[in-house]
C-alpha cells in the first residue's frame, strides 16, 4: 500500500513577464521584431539588470502513493493550477521532474471539447476520445454515463438546446466515467444543482477511495477534509506545509483568517 | 468496477530537452482522437446546411463553372483538347482541397486552443486531423469529376486508379507546409493576413485553369518546381487522354523538398507545441 504513483521532485516552472516573448496576447510580427531590437539593444548596455521572468512554481518536492487522495490547497495564483498543468503535460517544467506511473486522466475542465451542433449521445464519444477513452469503452459504459447525467430523453438532442444544468450534468457523468488510475481534478464540484451536486461528490468520493489516486485542487475545505487523506498547501509557488487532510486546511483557513481583517472598509 | 491491469509504464515529465524528437507512438496510440476530430468537422459542416454534404461538390462546381465561362468566352485559354468544365473542374478540385487543408492546417491550433489548454494529446493530430476532413470533401468531389468526364463521352480509364494517389501528394505537400504555419499562427496573429496572400499567389502559379504549355519553354523547368503543377498535371493525365503525363523527375525533385519539410517541420512542431503554454 505504498506504491508510489506520482513522484514530484524539486519542479520548477517559470513564466516570463515580458508580453514580447509570451505567446499571449498575440504579437504581430512587427511588435515581436521590434521587441527582438529593443532586447538586443538592452542586452548591449545593461545586461540582465531587467527580471522579466518568474517562478509560477519553485522547488516543489512530493509523493503520492497508490489510492491516496490529496488536497491542493492555497491562495489564487499560488501555482495550485500550474502544477496541475504539469501532472496533465499541458506544460513543461523549467526544473526538476514528476514521474507518474499508469495513465493519468485530467479533469481540468468538464466538457471539454463538447460541440453544440452535436448530440448529446455524439458529444459522449467525443468527449470520450478527447479525454482519451477507447471507443469500446465509452460504448460500453455508455448506459451508466446517461444514467448518471439524468437526461435519456435528451442524449439525442443536439447540446445547444440544453440547459446550463443539463449540459453540466452530461459533461461531468462522462469525466466521472474514465478509466485511469490516477485523475487530477481542477475545482470541478460544484456540477448542477444541490441534489447533483451531492451526488457527484458522492461520486468522487467513491473513485478516491476505490482504489484510484486523485490529485484535487479546491478551495472548499470541507471537501477536502471529507475526500483527502493528505493536503498541500501552495503559497507563492512553494510548497507551506503538507501532511494530514485537517490539520493542514485548518493552518490555511487560519491564517487566511489573519491576511483579511475582519472588518471591511 | 474491476482493478484495471496495472499500466506500469512510466511516464517521465521534465524540461524540454535539447533533441526531443516526436514520439510518433503516441500520436499512433491516439488515432482515435483523430478519427473523432474529423468525424466532427465533418458533421457540423454538412449537418446545419440544408444541401449538406452536397456542398462538398457543388462549391467548386459552381467555381469550375465561372472559370469555364470567363476563361472560355473571354481569353480562350487552351485545354490540352479536354472539355473545359472537365479541364477546368479537376484542377479547381485539386486546388481548393489544397488551399483548405493548408489553411485549416494553419489555423487549427488557434482554432483548438481551448483544448489545448485544458488537456495533453499530441499536438500534431490537429494539423493532421485538417488535412484528413479535407481528404473526405475531396473523394466526393472526385466522384463528381469521374462523373462529369464520363459524361462527356470521355473513356474510361485505368489511370484513373492513380487518382487517389495524387490526392494524397496534395494532402502531403499541404501538411508539410501546415506544420511550419500552425506554430506561428498560434503565435502571430499575421500569419491571418499571411496566409490568404501565399494561397492567391500560389493559385495563379498552379496551373488551375491554363495548362503548363503557355509557360514559355525557358520557365517551365522552375515553374514545375511548384509541386501542385506536378500533381495537377498528373491528375489531368491520369484523367484524359489527351493530356500529356507529368514531369516525373521534377515533381520527385520538388516532393523530395516537401518531404525534407514536413519532417523537419514536424520536429519543429514538436518543440513549438510547448511553447504556447504561456498562452494558457
Amino acid at each position: 500500500m505504498s506504491e508510489v504513483v506520482i513522484r514530484v521532485n524539486d519542479l520548477g516552472k517559470q513564466y516570463s513577464r515580458n508580453p514580447v516573448r509570451s505567446y499571449i496576447p498575440n504579437p504581430t510580427l512587427r511588435e515581436a521584431l521590434s521587441g527582438l531590437i529593443d532586447r538586443s539593444r538592452r542586452s548591449v548596455g545593461n545586461s540582465g539588470s531587467q527580471d522579466t521572468t518568474f517562478w509560477a512554481l519553485r522547488e516543489v518536492t512530493f509523493d503520492v502513493e497508490r489510492g491516496q487522495t490529496i488536497g491542493i490547497i492555497g491562495s489564487n495564483g499560488a501555482g495550485k493550477s500550474t502544477l496541475l498543468k504539469i501532472l496533465a503535460r499541458i506544460i513543461l517544467p523549467n526544473e526538476g521532474y514528476a514521474q507518474v506511473q499508469g495513465q493519468a486522466g485530467s479533469l481540468l475542465q468538464i466538457g471539454l471539447g463538447f460541440h453544440p451542433d452535436l448530440t448529446g449521445r455524439e458529444n459522449v464519444y467525443l468527449n470520450g476520445a478527447v479525454l482519451g477513452m477507447k471507443r469500446a469503452t465509452v460504448a460500453e459504459r455508455f448506459d451508466a454515463i446517461v444514467d448518471f447525467s439524468e437526461i435519456e430523453d435528451f442524449i439525442d438532442t443536439p447540446v445547444k438546446r440544453y440547459s446550463h444544468g443539463m449540459y453540466v450534468r452530461l459533461a461531468f457523468a462522462i469525466a466521472v466515467h474514465m478509466e485511469q488510475e490516477i485523475l487530477l481534478i481542477d475545482e470541478v464540484l460544484a456540477a448542477g444543482d444541490l441534489q447533483f451536486q451531492q451526488k457527484s461528490f458522492e461520486k468522487i468520493r467513491a473513485i478516491a477511495s476505490g482504489g484510484k489516486s486523485v490529485l484535487i485542487v479546491s478551495h472548499a475545505m470541507n471537501k477536502i477534509r471529507e475526500l483527502a487523506d493528505r493536503a498541500i498547501w501552495i503559497d507563492g509557488g512553494r510548497i507551506r506545509s503538507m501532511g494530514e487532510a485537517d490539520s493542514i486546511c485548518g493552518e490555511y483557513e487560519e491564517a487566511s483568517l489573519k491576511r483579511s481583517p475582519p472588518s471591511a472598509p | 468496477m474491476p482493478p484495471a491491469a496495472h499500466n506500469t509504464a512510466t511516464l517521465l515529465i521534465e524540461p524540454l530537452g535539447k533533441w526531443s524528437l516526436p514520439n510518433l507512438a503516441e500520436f499512433w496510440a491516439r488515432r482515435e482522437l483523430l478519427y473523432f476530430l474529423v468525424w466532427r468537422d465533418i458533421r457540423v459542416r454538412y449537418s446545419q446546411a440544408a444541401l449538406g454534404i452536397a456542398w462538398a461538390i457543388l462549391n467548386p462546381l459552381l467555381l469550375a463553372g465561372a472559370f469555364t465561362v470567363f476563361f472560355g468566352t473571354l481569353f480562350s485559354v487552351p485545354t490540352e483538347g479536354v472539355p473545359r468544365p472537365a479541364f477546368i473542374f479537376a484542377g479547381i478540385l485539386m486546388w481548393r482541397f489544397f488551399a483548405q487543408a493548408l489553411t485549416r492546417a494553419s489555423n487549427g491550433l488557434r482554432k483548438e486552443r481551448n483544448l489545448l489548454a485544458k488537456l495533453y494529446f499530441p499536438r500534431l493530430i490537429i494539423p493532421v486531423s485538417s488535412v484528413v476532413t479535407e481528404w473526405v470533401d475531396l473523394a466526393l468531389g472526385l466522384i463528381a469529376l469521374l462523373i462529369m468526364v464520363t459524361a462527356f463521352g470521355l473513356p474510361i480509364r485505368t489511370t484513373f486508379l492513380l487518382l487517389p494517389g495524387f490526392a494524397l501528394l496534395a494532402g502531403f505537400v499541404a501538411l508539410s507546409v501546415g506544420v511550419w504555419f500552425a506554430p506561428l499562427a498560434m503565435q502571430y496573429d499575421d500569419f491571418q493576413h499571411i496566409l490568404p496572400l501565399l494561397t492567391q499567389v500560389w493559385f495563379w502559379a498552379s496551373a488551375i485553369f491554363y495548362p503548363v504549355s503557355v509557360i514559355p519553354d525557358q520557365w517551365r523547368a522552375i515553374y514545375r518546381l511548384n509541386p501542385m503543377v506536378g500533381i495537377i498535371e498528373g491528375v489531368r493525365w491520369s484523367l484524359f487522354e489527351s493530356s500529356p503525363p507529368p514531369d516525373v523527375v521534377t515533381l520527385a525533385i520538388s516532393l523530395t523538398f516537401f518531404g525534407v519539410l514536413l519532417v523537419a517541420g514536424v520536429v519543429r512542431f514538436n518543440r513549438a507545441q510547448w511553447a504556447f503554454d504561456e498562452s494558457f
